[in-house]
């Protein structure tokens, strides 16, 4: 465990499923090297199986009691991740006669493949999006799984990296991470995943994925900084909750889960029940949902009603730097 | 004729000792082309050599995450020495050739472990603290050797001396892959072969099968270390 944390909160009710922090993440770290098909952040459409697909059912993480890890598997590469399709640009737009341009393989799957598809028959259905990234999880179960000891969780702010050069690729992790947040990269031959963008944070400077949200849906700070929005959302608010702490990796990546409008009855009325069961909302957040989800209703009410509500301007975030909470303790920074 | 007869049949005792738990006793034949040889594991140099069948069995597992049983049963060693240096061909069933290496497979591999200091008390189970192995390693995705080193189980390293040559070939539903390396290396965590006139040698074995997800400590091995000898 480390001395300090770094938390990160993505307001669900905010993500407007554009991809921004996709693209950040990929621009700056993976568009290249065997790392075209990972995602260190991704966004998915729930409910759906997601990426890599079927990752909820894929095993990892810890067994209840806390002192065994539970099997996982490696997703497959072209039915789980997908293998980008070639198309027939040659004879679609080269060769004479009136042959539309086509992939030459059918794909089977890729990051996004589900969009907006969600679950529910009209006029009630339903989706949302979830943001996904490496949960830099407390107690990590693919740190525990690696025989090389190539996995460690930093002291200083609790960022979780594979060393590159002790690192086999063996993929213990892989199979260990319950979110399935690492990826193999086959030209390397090791191993890699989301690093919380540590050279930008040993900068003060928030993550690509954070700071390039267009949504402001994401809030970055150490969990024990009483003033940052991670403690106040979390311990305070108690509105941000962990995706799938079943697993009991306790992962840092906080999601305020999201309010969804009225179903309608037979006759086109609102029944005052939320489009987005609460159930499932508990499958992927927890217990912690029902209160989560009253507190924020509360609070937007109070807004409504012209009163104050310091949780609404915390999550509203009208200044785009009030987000993020970097400063390291003195002499700590690198 | 009557020369082959008695290759086989000192094949068949050093089978029978190895699968006993006695080492096996591996010779390296004379022969100066073993250079040569090495680039090709189907070089007419090895069909004269005898080989020795040392049986394997499944790793103990050195860590939580390592389960299964490994597929390989045994391993042919053959070893051919010449003035350049030491050759050995390893010569193994796989029922299918992995050498892809993507994100749900693995590649079948090989290798060869010495001790450094040439002593049968440093276990055979990746040394121990001060007590180095050095290690040639193949796998079929790269079909190239890497030189390795470890003082026990989770320390395996690359050396900064690559100076092990290996290449592999799949047929008819074997894996053969020779080893060749100088006799003297600048490397000092690197077995210490000395020359071609005289010398014996502990060596293990090990075999990983990629389509059974075999890979680190989930591999074949000999338990126990084997005698490589090379003589007048």
């Amino acid at each position: 465990m480390s001395t300090r944390q770094l938390a990160m909160v993505i307001d669900l009710n905010k993500c407007i499923g554009c991809q921004t922090c996709t693209l950040a993440c990929k621009s700056q770290w993976t568009d290249r090297g065997g790392r075209e098909f990972m995602y260190w952040n991704h966004v998915e459409s729930k409910p759906g199986e997601g990426y890599p697909r079927d990752w909820e059912q894929a095993g990892g993480g810890w067994e209840p009691a806390g002192d065994k890890l539970k099997p996982g598997r490696l997703p497959r590469l072209a039915e789980d991740y997908g293998i980008p399709a070639d198309f027939n640009y040659d004879a679609a737009l080269f060769q004479e006669g009136e042959q539309p341009l086509r992939p030459t393989e059918a794909m089977q799957w890729g990051p996004n493949w589900e969009e907006d598809q969600g679950a529910g028959e009209f006029p009630n259905g339903y989706f949302f999006y979830l943001p996904r990234l490496c949960n830099h999880c407390t107690k990590p179960a693919c740190l525990a799984a690696c025989p090389r000891q190539a996995i460690s969780k930093r002291e200083e702010d609790g960022i979780v990296l594979i060393d590159q050069e002790r690192c086999r690729g063996y993929r213990y992790c892989v199979a260990a991470c319950p979110y399935k947040k690492i990826y193999f990269n086959p030209l390397a031959g090791r191993s890699e995943k989301c690093i919380f963008c540590y050279p930008r944070v040993e900068k003060g400077i928030p993550q690509a994925c954070a700071y390039q949200c267009v949504g402001r849906a994401r809030h970055v700070s150490y969990l024990d900084d009483k003033a940052g929005a991670a403690y106040r959302l979390v311990h305070e608010w108690k509105v941000a909750l962990p995706l799938h702490p079943e697993h009991g990796t306790q992962p840092n990546v906080y999601y305020v889960p999201p309010l969804s409008t009225s179903t309608f009855d037979a006759n086109g009325k609102p029944t005052g029940t939320p489009r987005i069961p609460d159930d499932y909302l508990v499958s992927l957040f927890g217990p912690g949902v029902g209160a989560a989800l009253e507190t924020l209703r509360r609070e937007i009410a109070r807004k409504e009603q012209g009163e104050a509500s310091e949780l609404m301007d915390l999550l509203i975030a009208y200044r785009h730097g009030d987000m993020f909470r970097l400063d390291r303790i003195e002499g700590q920074r690198p | 004729m009557r020369a082959q007869a008695a290759l086989a049949l000192l094949a068949a005792t050093l089978t029978t000792a190895a699968l006993a738990g006695e080492p096996a006793v591996i010779r390296a034949t004379r022969n100066v082309g073993a250079a040569a040889a090495v680039a090709d594991p189907d070089h007419p140099a090895w069909e004269d050599v005898p080989a020795s069948v040392v049986s394997l069995e499944t790793a103990f597992p050195g860590h939580p995450s390592i389960v299964g049983t490994a597929v390989a049963q045994q391993v042919a060693v053959k070893a051919l020495r010449g003035s350049a240096g030491l050759a050995i061909r390893l010569e193994w069933s796989d029922r299918m050739a992995d050498s892809a290496r993507t994100q749900d497979r693995f590649a079948d591999g090989v290798a060869i472990q010495f001790p450094r200091d040439g002593k049968t008390d440093t276990t055979p189970y990746m040394g121990g603290a001060g007590r180095t192995v050095n290690i040639w390693y193949w796998n079929a995705a790269r079909n190239a050797a890497e030189n390795l080193w470890a003082d026990g189980f989770g320390t395996l390293a690359r050396l900064p001396t690559q100076d092990v040559k290996a290449h592999g070939r799949y047929a008819d539903g074997k894996w053969r892959v020779t080893f060749f390396r100088a006799w003297r290396s600048s490397e000092p965590r690197a077995v210490k072969l000395r020359d071609a006139s005289a010398g014996r040698q502990p060596l293990a074995f090990a075999v990983w099968d990629g389509a059974n997800n075999e890979r680190d400590g989930f591999k074949a091995v000999t338990l126990n270390w084997q005698s490589l000898q090379w003589g007048k």
